[in-house]
């Protein structure tokens, strides 16, 4: 579910719209700080990396991630004007929301988890080197936003998602369509002078 | 491949990594990348 949406929405998008209409749409997309979100996955990385290696690290890696995460919600919030980013924005809200109230990680439902196998569930049970998320418990906190819901077979790739997740890939999805599209006279017409402003 | 002349393909690997950063930092999804 990573990046369903957006692989999803590149196939059907490249259908209905056309190939070079596509690229090029995609071509001149500009998003207001869109360099930070490469910045915030690389500073994901870092914290993943120096986590098993500090220990003061890993004691505040969820403040750390807490961070990452209204850092996002900031500016997703200041490209909004583009479809499908109000949807965006509220995904990860949802993902934040349920993490800040659990320490700043995502709480994992075993149950769930039994779909990934033995390996995932000790991982988890653990709570080592995937120090996002963490094993749900009766002391979880809006459990029902957590990594809850199981993706297996016939789906291509097994994971546990939530529902940030799940809304969160229906407004990449719809961002990439309305972008890549041809749309009526009106709407391009709205939306070229929305960018000039 | 006159079709596709003057095409930005540096703009589209700049935004299809923006897009893709979008995504894989701010989603929950367990077993990352799986």
């Amino acid at each position: 579910m990573v990046y369903d949406g957006i692989l999803i929405g590149l196939i059907v998008g490249l259908f209905r719209g056309g190939v070079r209409y596509g690229l090029n749409q995609f071509a001149t997309l500009q998003l207001r700080g869109g360099w930070i979100f490469p910045l915030l996955l690389l500073f994901q990385f870092g914290i993943f990396y120096m986590q098993e290696r500090l220990s003061w690290v890993a004691s505040i890696n969820g403040y750390l991630f807490t961070a990452v995460y209204i850092t996002g919600l900031i500016f997703l919030w200041l490209n909004r004007h583009h479809r499908g980013f109000t949807l965006i924005w509220i995904g990860v809200f949802l993902n934040f929301i349920v993490m800040a109230v659990n320490g700043g990680r995502m709480p994992v439902s075993v149950e769930a988890s039994t779909v990934l196998g033995t390996y995932y569930v000790d991982l988890l049970r653990e709570g080592g080197a995937v120090s996002k998320h963490y094993m749900m418990d009766a002391s979880t906190h809006l459990s029902f936003l957590g990594d809850i819901i199981p993706l297996s077979s016939p789906y291509p790739r097994t994971q546990i998602i939530s529902i940030g997740d799940v809304v969160m890939n229906v407004g990449i999805f719809l961002f990439i369509q309305f972008m890549m599209v041809k749309r009526g006279k009106e709407e391009v017409s709205a939306a070229e002078t929305y960018q000039t402003q | 491949m006159k079709k596709f002349e003057g095409i930005k393909y540096s703009r589209i690997v700049i935004n299809a990594i923006i897009v893709a950063s979008v995504v894989v930092a701010l989603t929950s999804g367990y077993k990352l990348g799986g």
